[in-house]
Formats: structure tokens, C-alpha cells, sequence
């Protein structure tokens, strides 16, 4: 493809500003609702057993525990994590697997967080593989009881554990368990898993969030290891995406369905043929997750040099809407980008 | 109190304001402050109308996202 | 499991007992979190009645460790916690004297001085010491130095060529670098201040001035006699007016006040003098009591008592207010830390090359036992006690050997013991905030919710 036709069409973002930073809560509330909230589902869950079965200040009291030892993990608090590592595992040594329930909602609440422990300040990976694979038993159990919700932790921990893989370098078991809850999560019909995502959702809104999610958490993640594949051949990508065979969830965003399939071409090596696509398509619009805009943009100022036919300021324009649109921290731009033609 | 010009302060203050009870019985003032210390921002959370569920979390630490980087 | 309520807790009287909703404010010193409470609440919690808490309540009582565990002992745990919170400081910090002179003779200062300088020896050994800080304490994101002396300033050198080569070692390692100085301010013209402020990264420069200068010149003198008020105020309202002066931080000078019983009704006098220089937004004020150093007694002979202070205390930070100095937070953190003395991976350097876990041990004859001192840096290592009486604090607590006081001490998270040292000798020393907490509870209230100024 020549290279001034994608030049043509990246003028697109002549006009690009930036939004000017929303004013706090209200709008914003609104337009956002149905977002996936990882955090909340635990407390979720609190609130289900104490439904369910009596000693509410114990329960409340392990979730609070989790809740601390989650933050002083997120502050890198090294020593003192291993303080409420201690009050966890005293918790641990009293759960009766005959207390089903308590048993499985309590280890679902501790499991995750001394995965995270394990995963994110030791960096012992099999420890943390040990606790995640335990819990989406406990979550089995829990959505067999009733909760329903339990398929929210279950998709996370599923995007978890491809994360911990993917981190230890094992990118095949990483691809393996993204690919499973990316096809449920795809599709319409319930794939893999017990019942179909759409019994649990709460909008079609909601849906797209939790895609961009995972979308951005896998591709990002892929494209700046090159060690997981070459930029625009990554074969964990492709292990995760290709060839999916699935009838498309119908809430699924359309444009963020075009943008995979321009992202699996691209990476199946038809270049010519993706970047057509992306010229016949609307993919630059703040619905379709950030990595895959970023990684067809890329790809189009890559082709035949296109990006170095750009005007200056477009090309400012150009590394603003990455910056302020897709959400890149410098240090990501500055790993992910694979070329200087926009510097 | 010891001081007599903060209790008249405080007075004062109360006497202006319009009583308003507490959602829960119970009000915090200074999460960001002792959040500095006790690991870890819990203030801020901008998710709350997000929420899926029922309820939210006191204190959400929900970064709308994972933990796992 | 039972649960009960923490006795880690500070509660004020009900706020406006006139009006129909009974407020408190609860402030719990685990956590330092402060709240407003009903009272009828606040009963509920006393017996343990924890039925009526929403799960929502309930769980952020617990995350607030203000609802605990009944089976834990809370002051051990808050001391297990601290001993491991210590080691997540994340930072090395020194403390470094490069001389054990100074221009002055404060009659309440406990250090000998002389004219003896840190050597180049002395200082290349404490680069050495760094080095193998960093090298134990692998999650450091901070070098810190705090310039101390007898007057640092009259160490001039030595700070320059120890700055520039620790701030290259931080750059080495991609860390970060920070200072402060303890000065008297005498030297510190606005030079030298700009040097050391956007070269050296001082941005604190605490500078004493024992209120006016009538009271000053009396007791902050050279060791000729001379006075040093006008000489110190004018190197200050120069440095206030350079373009720069804000450029790093908001209130780059600290001014410290020393406060006993013959000054302390100058506070305010002093306070409408810095208010009259235009000073107001640009430093930042405090004031201490006057205590024992050394062998010099002061603290005892014309000290405030503490109740006395607290009292005082809260009426000048509401001064303060009122003459519109910008205060936002006044109550007290949760604390892993009492001070540095606890904290391996904090020293204190003097001229000599001594290294002291307190600083308030150099050239202070009462401190020159074995037991006070680490070792010397022209010593082999081999050769260090890492055992100095007041580093085995919070063991010491633990097994009560000391400060019987502390383990049944509300405050005791966010105070942690105040003054180890002061324990140790026998002396019992609460910190002002002790006598004054329900007070700054609702100083703190009144500032969040209202403007003060209005309300005086
Ligand atoms: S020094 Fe005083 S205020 Fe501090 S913990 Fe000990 S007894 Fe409490």
C-alpha cells in the first residue's frame, strides 16, 4: 500500500485535542456506570455469607484482613505484608472443608490476595500459581451455591493467572488461560463455563469495559516482551486470539471486533490486507480498547515508512492522541513504540 | 477540651451550622492523611456509581483494573 | 471470634450537647483515623453491642482498628508491627556533623564544642558507610542527609564534597536524594543558601530564634556574648525575597522557637514580628519546649511543665490561624517509627567520625559511654556495638524492662514513646500531645469544616 494514501487517511487526527480533564463525579458517574470493578466483588461476596451463615464479625473481620494485606502489598510494604501474611494464614489453619461454604468464600477471599503477595513481592511464582488454581475451585463451588457473581472473580482470576504465567515467561500455559476466558467472554453462548457471560451482565456497556480490559491487560502486556513475539508477529497473541470459532456476543462494540480482526491479520503477516481493513473501518473511536488502536496505529505509520510523510504538527498531534486518548504512560510509549518515525 | 477560645469556637461553629445527622452514625475527616501512612492511598476512589454489585466496598482501593500489572 | 473495641482510641466530649444529634470525634491511633461518631454509637461500641453496625460500618470499624480482635494483645501486636514497618522505610537517612563547632553558647545547649572538623578520611569512610547501607537495604528509594553540627555550616567543605558525591551515588543507583540542615543561621547568607537549596538539595533549613529579640539576644549569643538576632532575621528576609526562594518547596525555612517559662509570653509578639516582615507565607513556624540535654538541666530548672505547654501550644496554633498562616494538618500520624533511633538504617556521623544511633549523643559528655556509641568509621566494623542501649527499644517494651507508662498509653501508635532516650534515664517525657489531644481533634475539626478565623 502506498504510502501517502495512509497518510491521507491519518489526517484524521489533525483536528485531534486532547478532552479537557473531567470535572469530578457526577457526569462522569453516569456515563460510566456498569464499569467492572475487580475490587468490589469481595465485598460482594462478604456480604453474600453473611446472608448465608452466621458469625458476621469474623467474616467481615477476614475480609478486612485481606483488604490490609492487599494494601501494604500494593505499597510494596515488605515486612509488614508478612504481618498480615501471619493473621491470614492463622485464618487458613481454621477453615473446616465440611464448613463448605465458609470454607470456599473465605479461601476466595484470602486467595487472591496472598497470590498477589506471592506473585507481586516474592516474586514465587508457583506459589502464587498454587493459590490461584485452589481458588477457582472455591469459586466453582461458591457460583454452585448461588453466587452468580463468582463469575466476575472467575474471569479475573483466570486473566490472573495468564498474567503470572505470562510474567514467569511460561507464555504458552499464559495463552492458554487467556484464550479460554477470552472465547467465553467473546462469544455468546457459555464456551467453557458453566453459563454464558450475559447471564451475569448488567449491560451491554459493562461488557465492553471488561473486554477493554482484558484486551489492554493481554496486548499491552504481549507487546512490550519481545521475548513473547516480534511486534507485529506475536505468537502469543496469535495463540490467544486466532481462530477463535465463535458466534460474536452481539453486545460486543462491532468496531472493537473489526479492530481484532485487523490485529490478527496484521500478525498473520497479510499487512496489505489488515491495513485495508483499518482504512475501510471507524477503529479510532473511544470505544474499541486503547492496545489495539495503539498497535494498528503503529502498524499504519510503520507501512512503508508512512509516518515519516506526516506534516510536524501532526505528527505532535499524533503522539498526543497517544498520550492523552490511549492512556500511555511515557514509559510505555517509550517501550512499546517501535519505531522513531513520530519523534 | 482545655482551651476556652476553641470551645467558643466550636460554639459558634455549631451554632451556625445546619445539623445534619451522619450517614451511618459515622463520618471520617482525615482518610488521606492517615491513608499517607497506613500503606497506600485508600481515598479517591472514583468508582463507586461503577460498582456491579449490591453494594461497595468501604474504602475502595479499586484502581478499575488488576492488581497484576 | 469476639470482638471488642480497640483501646487504642481517643474520643472528645460530645461536641454541642446542646443539639439533638450528639457527636463526637473518634480518633483511633492505630490507624490514625479520625471521625465523627453519634454518641449513641460510640456507647454501642463501648459494650461491645456491635448488632446495630451496617456490615458496611462494621467492616471499616475493623479496617480502621478501632472494632479489634478480643484474643489479640494489642500492644504487642502494635509493636510487632512497628519493628517490621521500620525495615519498610525505604530510605537511608543520615545525619552528619561535619564539625563540633559553633559561633554560639546557648546556656540550654548540652554539647562541648571545638574546633575540630570532619577530615577527609572521616568523610570518604562515610561514603563507604552508605554504600553498604544501599547494599543491605535493597528496597531503598531514598538517600537522606540532615546537616547538623555543632553549626554545619562551619563545615562548609566537607558538606559540599560530601553532597556532590552521595547525590552521585543515589544518581548511580536511581535514587532519589534529599536534605535538610539544622543551622542557627548565622552564616547562612543568601549565597550560601541558594548553593545549598538548588545544588545540594537542602530543602529544609530549620533556623532557632527564641522568639524576640529581647529574649533571643539573651540566651542565643556567641560564645563572646554578642547578640545574634538581627544578624539571623536579616539573612533570613533576605533569603525570604529571592526570586527562587519557592522555587523547590513552599516553606524552605523552618523557624523554631525554644520555649520556657522566660519567653513564652513572647510567642505571639513573635509571631505579629514575622507577620510584619511579610513572612507569613513563606516560612513555617514551631514551637518546642525547653527540656534537659546532657547535663545542662534547663528543661527542669525554667522548663514548662507539659501541661502547661499543651495549653499554650493550642493557643498559638489558633494565633496562628487567626493571623492567616496556612495549617493543614495538625494531628498526629500512625507512627512505625519513635525516631531514627530505632531504625538501623539510620546514623549519625560526627567530626570525629563516631557513629551514634541518636543525635542528641555527639559532644555531649553524659552520652560518651560505650553503650551510646555504634563505633567509629577509622574502626574496623568489626569493632561496632549494633546493640546501643536505645536501638533495643521496642524489645525493650515488649519484655517491659522499660516505660511501663507507654504499654498502657492510648497514644502510644501514633507517639511510639516519645523520647526513648528520656525513658532510659529515668525521665518521663510525653510529648505536648499527650496533654492536648482532644483539643487538636477539635482545632483539626474546626479547621476541616470551617474557617477558623471566622469563628475567633
Ligand atoms: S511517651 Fe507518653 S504519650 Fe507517648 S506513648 Fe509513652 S506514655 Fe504515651
Amino acid at each position: 500500500m502506498n504510502a501517502s494514501i495512509i497518510a491521507d487517511y491519518l489526517k484524521q487526527f489533525e483536528d485531534y485535542a486532547p478532552e479537557p480533564p473531567k470535572e469530578a463525579d457526577s457526569s462522569a458517574a453516569s456515563s460510566n456506570s456498569n464499569k467492572f470493578d475487580n475490587g468490589h466483588i469481595f465485598y460482594a461476596l462478604l456480604e453474600y455469607i453473611i446472608r448465608e451463615l452466621p458469625e458476621r464479625e469474623k467474616h467481615t473481620y477476614c475480609y478486612s484482613l485481606s483488604q490490609k494485606l492487599l494494601r501494604v502489598c500494593q505499597s510494596k510494604e515488605r515486612n509488614v505484608a508478612t504481618y498480615f501474611v501471619n493473621k491470614v494464614e492463622e485464618q487458613y489453619a481454621l477453615l473446616n472443608e465440611e464448613q463448605a461454604l465458609e470454607y470456599h468464600a473465605l479461601r476466595s477471599i484470602f486467595n487472591p490476595v496472598m497470590a498477589y503477595y506471592h506473585y507481586y513481592l516474592q516474586h514465587d511464582y508457583e506459589r502464587a500459581e498454587g493459590y490461584m488454581l485452589g481458588l477457582l475451585e472455591n469459586i466453582d463451588y461458591l457460583i454452585g451455591h448461588g453466587f452468580l457473581d463468582g463469575m466476575y472473580m472467575k474471569i479475573e482470576q483466570y486473566l490472573n493467572t495468564a498474567r503470572v504465567y505470562f510474567n514467569a515467561g511460561q507464555y504458552d500455559k499464559s495463552a492458554r488461560y487467556a484464550r479460554v476466558v477470552m472465547q467465553y467472554l467473546l462469544s455468546s453462548g457459555k464456551e467453557t463455563f458453566e453459563f454464558p457471560f450475559s447471564e451475569v451482565l448488567r449491560s451491554a456497556n459493562q461488557l465492553n469495559s471488561i473486554l477493554a480490559l482484558f484486551f489492554n491487560g493481554l496486548i499491552f502486556k504481549a507487546l512490550a516482551k519481545p521475548e513473547s513475539g516480534a511486534f507485529f508477529r506475536n505468537d502469543f497473541l496469535l495463540a490467544v486470539f486466532r481462530e477463535m470459532d465463535i458466534s460474536f456476543n452481539e453486545m460486543m462494540e462491532p468496531a472493537t471486533r473489526d479492530a481484532l480482526a485487523i490485529l490478527l491479520r496484521i500478525s498473520e503477516g497479510e499487512e496489505e490486507e489488515g491495513l485495508e481493513m483499518a482504512l475501510d473501518t471507524q477503529i479510532f473511536n473511544e470505544k474499541v480498547p486503547a492496545s489495539m488502536r495503539y498497535f494498528v496505529l503503529t502498524a499504519l505509520l510503520h507501512h512503508n515508512n508512512a509516518g515519516d510523510l506526516l506534516p510536524e504538527p501532526l505528527k505532535n498531534n499524533i503522539r498526543l492522541y497517544q498520550e492523552k486518548e490511549l492512556g500511555l504512560t511515557a514509559s510505555q510509549i517509550n517501550v512499546l513504540r517501535p519505531l522513531n518515525a513520530i519523534v | 477540651m482545655k482551651s476556652k477560645r476553641l470551645k467558643m469556637a466550636l460554639q459558634k461553629f455549631s451554632e451556625a451550622r445546619i445539623e445534619g445527622g451522619l450517614e451511618d452514625g459515622f463520618e471520617v475527616m482525615n482518610l488521606d492523611e492517615a491513608s499517607s501512612t497506613r500503606g497506600g492511598n485508600l481515598a479517591g476512589c472514583t468508582c463507586n456509581n461503577g460498582s456491579n454489585y449490591t453494594t461497595k466496598p468501604p474504602d475502595c482501593t479499586c484502581n478499575n483494573g488488576s492488581n497484576y500489572a | 471470634m469476639i470482638f471488642k473495641l480497640s483501646k487504642y482510641i481517643v474520643v472528645t466530649d460530645v461536641l454541642d450537647p446542646n443539639s439533638e444529634k450528639q457527636q463526637r470525634i473518634i480518633f483511633s491511633t492505630r490507624s490514625g483515623i479520625s471521625a465523627l461518631i453519634e454518641d449513641a454509637v460510640y456507647q454501642k461500641l463501648q459494650v461491645g453491642d456491635f448488632t446495630g453496625l451496617g456490615n458496611n460500618v462494621l467492616s471499616r470499624f475493623m479496617d480502621y482498628e478501632i472494632i479489634v480482635n478480643n484474643e489479640e494483645d494489642e500492644f504487642q501486636e502494635i509493636l510487632k508491627l512497628n519493628k517490621l514497618g521500620v525495615k519498610d522505610t525505604k530510605s537511608v537517612s543520615m545525619t552528619i556533623q561535619p564539625t563540633a563547632n559553633c559561633q554560639l553558647g546557648c546556656f540550654y545547649c548540652g554539647q562541648v564544642h571545638s574546633k575540630q572538623t570532619m577530615s577527609a578520611d572521616v568523610q570518604e569512610k562515610i561514603l563507604q558507610r552508605l554504600i553498604y547501607q544501599l547494599d543491605r537495604q535493597r528496597d531503598t528509594e531514598l538517600v537522606h542527609t540532615t546537616w547538623y553540627g555543632g553549626e554545619p555550616l562551619m563545615g562548609y567543605s566537607a558538606i559540599i564534597n560530601l553532597s556532590n558525591r552521595m547525590q552521585e551515588i543515589a544518581r548511580d543507583r536511581g535514587l532519589a536524594y534529599g536534605a535538610y540542615m539544622i543551622t542557627n543561621g548565622l552564616s547562612l547568607k543568601k549565597d550560601i543558601f541558594t548553593e545549598l537549596y538548588l545544588h545540594h538539595k537542602i530543602t529544609r533549613f530549620q533556623i532557632t530564634i527564641d522568639t524576640v529579640k529581647e529574649h533571643h539576644d539573651k540566651r542565643r549569643i556567641t560564645k563572646k556574648g554578642e547578640s545574634t538576632f538581627d544578624i539571623i532575621m536579616k539573612n533570613i528576609v533576605e533569603i525570604c525575597a529571592l526570586e527562587h526562594y519557592q522555587a523547590r518547596v513552599k516553606h524552605p525555612i523552618f523557624i523554631r522557637m525554644n520555649v520556657d517559662e522566660s519567653n513564652y509570653q513572647h510567642v505571639t509578639e513573635f509571631i505579629d514580628y514575622i507577620v510584619s516582615l511579610g513572612l507569613k507565607d513563606k516560612v513555617e513556624m514551631g514551637f518546642f519546649p525547653i527540656s534537659n540535654w546532657g547535663d545542662k538541666n534547663a528543661g527542669d530548672e525554667q522548663g514548662l511543665t507539659t501541661n502547661e505547654f499543651a495549653e499554650l501550644e493550642i493557643e498559638w496554633l489558633m494565633y496562628m490561624q487567626e493571623q492567616g498562616f496556612t495549617m493543614e494538618y495538625i494531628l498526629p500520624l500512625r507512627n512505625y517509627d519513635v525516631c531514627m533511633v530505632v531504625n538501623e538504617a539510620s546514623e549519625v556521623y560526627d567530626a570525629t567520625g563516631n557513629i551514634t544511633p541518636c543525635y542528641e549523643f555527639p559532644y555531649t559528655p553524659k552520652y560518651e559511654d560505650k553503650k551510646y556509641i555504634i563505633g567509629n568509621l577509622l574502626e574496623d566494623e568489626s569493632t561496632y556495638n549494633n546493640k546501643t542501649q536505645v536501638r533495643g527499644w521496642y524489645d525493650d517494651l515488649a519484655t517491659c524492662n522499660v516505660s511501663p507508662k507507654c504499654s498502657k498509653c492510648n497514644l502510644f501508635p501514633v507517639c511510639n514513646g516519645g523520647c526513648p532516650k528520656d525513658w532510659y534515664n529515668g525521665e518521663v517525657k510525653c510529648p505536648t500531645v499527650k496533654a492536648n489531644i482532644e483539643d487538636k481533634l477539635v482545632l483539626q475539626y474546626l479547621m476541616d469544616k470551617s474557617s477558623l478565623k471566622t469563628l475567633m
